[in-house]
């Protein structure tokens, strides 16, 4: 009996028996959810998206112009040490610029990661295993197919992605 | 001219919903089934076939036809069921207990009741193999999947599955000659 052959006598006999269908209410779910699903939600979301991400990089952009000016640290003079008023106010600037510094690097760390395509989120994943850093590894691996259910992952970069 | 898969995914998503239907009915049963015998509790494989359906849905926007629906859709069941394996901790194989087989045999009443124990010698014996295997052999006869189209949607090397679906049939015939012979 060759391959072939083994392959169609089971494949026969499976067509025979195997003839479990959903119910049918879940068919009804599951279609109305396709049906609602083409409604206004089919506009609304990517818009409102959209108007989101607007959204956000006016705050950065408006943020990014009120911060003071990045402080220059006063030139050290090794004879004479600035007077103690003059750095006390440099330092007060220095405060004044990380506190207004953070929130917009924050904000453009998760749009950095949200514009991160696919295959680059892979890749750091993949670096991330490869450092032995195999729980934000899982983590953001879970995410990735949360993220992108559809997307196939080449065998070659799996092999990196997946945990050994 | 019958509409192709991806004719009517790209019109659902263009907004037709009557495509959803027409393409709904056509992978109902195959990715039931392949929900089922992956997971082999009839409540787990309905909650998961659910959901499998809403990221189809909800992933409908972003659908291009570049690769075969088939493989988009069982590349999405996959990952769902990869996912409950892993919330579950199982690394190769669900463990959940077969509730029952299913009913739905449509056989002649003379031969239902050989026909159910058909099934059920059958249904052990795929159960029983390596979860990979038994995957790759519902993909190829559920989905009528090839071998380079199962390796897209499962991540695998197509050698890999080309040597999984040897042995899976290897094996699942011998269940059906020792079935025949028993009989």
């Amino acid at each position: 009996m060759t391959e072939h052959d083994v392959e169609q006598a089971v494949s026969r006999r499976y067509r025979e028996l195997a003839r479990e269908e959903p119910p049918a209410p879940l068919d009804d779910v599951i279609r109305a959810r396709a049906r609602a699903a083409r409604g206004p939600r089919g506009w609304y979301f990517p818009a409102a998206a959209a108007a989101l991400l607007v959204l956000a990089v006016a705050v950065t952009v408006q943020i990014e112009r009120e911060q003071p000016a990045p402080y220059v640290a006063a030139r050290q003079d090794p004879v004479s040490s600035p007077p103690p008023v003059a750095a006390a106010e440099a330092e007060r600037k220095e405060e004044a610029f990380a506190q207004a510094e953070a929130p917009a690097r924050a904000m453009r760390d998760r749009a950095a990661a949200k514009a991160e395509s696919p295959d680059q989120w892979l890749e750091r994943i993949a670096r991330l295993r490869a450092e032995g850093r195999h729980e934000e590894a899982d983590a953001a691996l879970v995410a990735f197919r949360k993220r992108h259910p559809h997307f196939v992952i080449p065998p070659e970069m799996l092999r990196r992605v997946e945990k050994k | 001219m019958e509409a192709t898969d991806e004719g009517l995914m790209a019109a659902y998503r263009d907004g037709d919903a009557a495509a959803f239907d027409v393409l709904y009915a056509r992978h109902r049963g195959p990715l039931y089934r392949y929900v089922l015998r992956g997971v082999k509790s009839a409540a787990i494989a309905e909650e998961l076939y659910q959901d499998i359906w809403i990221r189809v849905i909800e992933a409908r926007l972003g659908y291009s036809p570049r690769a075969k629906f088939t493989t988009w859709l069982y590349t999405i069941a996959h990952n769902r069921l990869v996912d409950h394996w892993r919330r579950k901790e199982l690394v190769a194989a669900p463990a959940e207990e077969a509730e029952q087989l299913p009913a739905g045999a449509e056989a002649a009443p003379d031969r239902r009741a050989e026909g159910r124990q058909a099934l059920r010698r059958l249904s052990k014996a795929i159960e029983a193999l390596p979860h990979a295997q038994r995957e790759a052999f519902l993909l190829h006869e559920e989905a009528g999947m090839t071998t380079p189209e199962i390796a897209a949607a499962t991540g695998s090397a197509p050698e890999a599955v080309k040597s999984r679906l040897r042995y899976a049939y290897a094996k699942l015939q011998a269940a059906v000659w020792d079935e025949a012979r028993d009989d």
